[in-house]
């Protein structure tokens, strides 16, 4: 017997019940504050079994009925989705390794010509554009909001030797 | 009182400090990734140099604005603010795609200056009753009025129940993540640091909404804006024969926020949810709802502002705070050498009217400030699509890492883009997960207190009247649409 899409997300929530219960099982704690008190695991518990009963209902519920609009449509959909996720990723990482200055404007050059995708903006724009708002966002968070960016794991020994 | 109240309200450096306040609000509660409850938590050292009754009415100002700026985001850019808008988007934001912006932000804002001037005005009138009231409600009550308020959400879910009820789980299960109520003991925080203390809800928040459209936008190469309105509209684009018509519900919204406010710990992420919902089960039209229905946005926008004065009325009289906002602002009124609490209305009368008064100044600036900038905020969606979100996305990650001073916020914001995308493959509802991750924490603790309160057991939620009708309704609630379904079958059946 082949599922359907809905068929094969209500098993994946029964699963997912299943592994919630697993490590609710393995919760620790050491007193019960009072002798009715049902203690941190029940709620997570109640989560696990509302899951699986949720699940279940779901998967009856679905048998019969169609996968209805496809998510994203085309392979390269994606394909597109995968590297926008890597480069909001890289992005993260960078805040460590480069500092916010230099990973904000390569992020927002990057976005700017990956979502401009129809509309082809020169390369140019795209970097005083990135340039303008990750330098104007670094001075109102640092000397408006007082929150210190990250500065850069690599950049501290570059922005030293400058000095 | 009243007249020494206006004149302190109305010396120049009061009504500058309000009217600056007032803006700043309204920028943080507009842009998405910064917060009315951010300004408010960095503004806090700023009114401590204030003298007299100047830093009162700044926190007053910053707070009312921060509320009410949420709706520009919601509206135009389809990401709310803050939780207080999140209704906002669902309407709001396709009366945008419909061309509609300038009309959906009148509305909002009629709907916000209504909402805050009459629960401001409601707190001053009745205070002490309202309060010694919430008092009365136990564990029981709040677990109750909890449960049915997702249940309630879960019924407007489009599409199959199944789908609210296992989006709401998924919001308590993520709630549990953290530190347990009562016993603080540690949940599914694998060690990591970012979450031993449970999952930051800006952070979630902008992940889910954000980051996760403008990475399903892309894949889907629907980079494009929506189009900007160009009707003439007169005043507000919003006739005061329209708002009569719309009495019935501006009405319940108000009656909803003005009560969810005033229960500690809940406030204005909660009643514009719960005013939606009961907007679009109670509508001739609930098909239209979620389409670019004009009532959601008046629902959601009256309910969250009417919290505003609900949320003050446990601070002022318990110094009990309603939300993150309140509790922020009693920090405020501490420090300026309040007490509040039961003694304050004959110790500190004229600080409270002061209070009171600036809330009520606060709005009027709001709707004028608003009032002038509703015709130019839509212009933002002349900014192409490719420059305007990625200006968007970056302040997003830079409000999200601004909340631990960590990197790892800007990670979880990526994971939360993970599961905001999962949801709309499965077709997951996006509400109720919103209201379970923000009620989880108050229903577990309440359920837990309410059994260990009474020798009776889960037997005590259904025995006292209040907590059991609310059960009632959110049981039936759950189960009306089904029965009526099998009804209606049953008659066609026989009508064949």
């Amino acid at each position: 017997m082949k599922f359907g899409k809905q068929q094969n997300l209500s098993l994946l929530y029964i699963l997912f019940g299943m592994a919630l219960f697993a490590m609710t099982s393995q919760i620790k704690y050491r007193f019960a504050v009072a002798t009715e008190d049902v203690g941190p695991r029940f709620f997570p518990y109640c989560c696990a079994a509302g899951f699986v009963l949720c699940g279940l209902g779901k998967f009856v519920s679905s048998l019969g009925k169609g996968s209805g609009k496809p998510f994203i449509g085309s392979l390269s959909g994606w394909g597109r989705m995968a590297v926008i996720l890597l480069v909001l990723l890289l992005y993260v990482y960078g805040l460590k390794y480069i500092g916010y200055l230099a990973s904000g404007f390569l992020l927002m050059t990057a976005l700017v010509l990956m979502l401009g995708l129809d509309r082809h903006p020169p390369l140019w724009k795209a970097m005083l554009f990135s340039a303008v708002v990750t330098l104007s966002t670094y001075l109102f968070f640092e000397n408006a909001v007082h929150v210190l960016l990250p500065s850069g794991v690599w950049m501290k020994p570059l922005l030293r030797a400058l000095r | 009182m009243f007249a020494s109240t206006l004149q302190i309200l109305l010396q120049p450096v009061n009504l500058i400090t309000a009217l600056i306040a007032n803006v700043i609000g309204i920028i943080f509660g507009a842009i998405p990734g910064l917060t009315g409850s951010m300004a408010m938590a960095l503004l806090l050292p700023v009114s401590f140099g204030m003298k007299g009754y100047t830093g009162i009415i700044f926190l007053g100002a910053l707070y009312v604005g921060g509320v009410s700026g949420g709706l520009i985001g919601s509206i135009l850019l389809g990401i709310p603010g803050s939780t207080s808008s999140i209704a906002t988007t669902y309407d709001g934001y396709p009366m945008t795609l419909k061309g509609q912006s300038v009309k959906a932000l009148g509305i909002g804002i009629v709907s916000s200056f209504i909402g805050t001037v009459g629960s401001v005005l409601t707190a001053m009138m009745f205070c002490p009753l309202i309060a010694s009231i919430a008092l009365k409600l136990g564990p029981w009550e709040l677990f109750s009025l909890c449960f049915c308020a997702i249940i309630l959400v879960i019924t407007i879910s489009k599409g199959d129940m199944w789908n609210g009820l296992i989006a709401a789980l998924c919001g308590i299960s993520m709630s549990c993540v953290g530190f347990s109520p009562i016993d603080g003991a540690s949940r599914f925080s694998f060690g990591i640091k970012t979450i031993r203390g449970g999952i930051n809800m800006t952070a979630l928040m902008l992940g889910l909404f954000a980051l996760s459209s403008v990475i399903l936008n892309y894949a889907r190469r629907e980079t494009v804006n929506p189009p900007m309105e160009h009707a003439k509209l007169k005043g507000f684009g919003v006739s005061l024969k329209e708002l009569f018509e719309h009495k019935m519900l501006i009405i319940r919204s108000f009656l909803i926020g003005l009560w969810i406010g005033f229960l500690p710990g809940m406030g204005s992420g909660l009643s514009n949810q719960v005013a939606y919902a009961m907007a679009r089960s109670s509508s001739k039209h609930p098909e239209e709802f979620g389409k670019g229905n004009s009532e959601g946005v008046y629902a959601s926008e009256v309910s969250n502002n009417a919290a505003v004065g609900g949320a003050i009325v446990p601070m002022i009289a318990l110094g009990i705070p309603g939300d993150t906002p309140t509790s922020l602002m009693l920090g405020g009124l501490i420090i300026f050498g309040l007490e509040p609490g039961p003694m304050l209305m004959t110790t500190s009368a004229q600080f409270v009217y002061v209070f009171f008064g600036v809330l009520l100044l606060a709005a009027l600036m709001t709707l004028c400030v608003q009032m002038f900038g509703m015709r130019t905020f839509p212009r933002i969606l002349q900014i192409p699509y490719h420059y305007l979100f990625t200006a968007i996305t970056l302040i997003c990650f830079t409000g999200g890492y601004s909340l631990t001073n960590s990197i790892n916020s800007c990670l979880l914001m990526v994971a939360m883009s993970l599961l905001g995308l999962f949801f709309s493959y499965a077709g997951l509802p996006r509400a109720p997960f919103i209201l379970g991750f923000i009620l989880g924490p108050m229903l577990e603790n309440n359920l837990r207190k309410g059994l260990t309160y009474t020798a009776d057991g889960f037997l005590s939620f259904f025995m006292r009247p209040v907590s059991g009708a609310l059960l009632t309704i959110a049981i039936l609630s759950l189960f009306w649409p089904a029965l009526r379904e099998r009804l209606e079958r049953k008659r066609a059946a026989r009508a064949k």
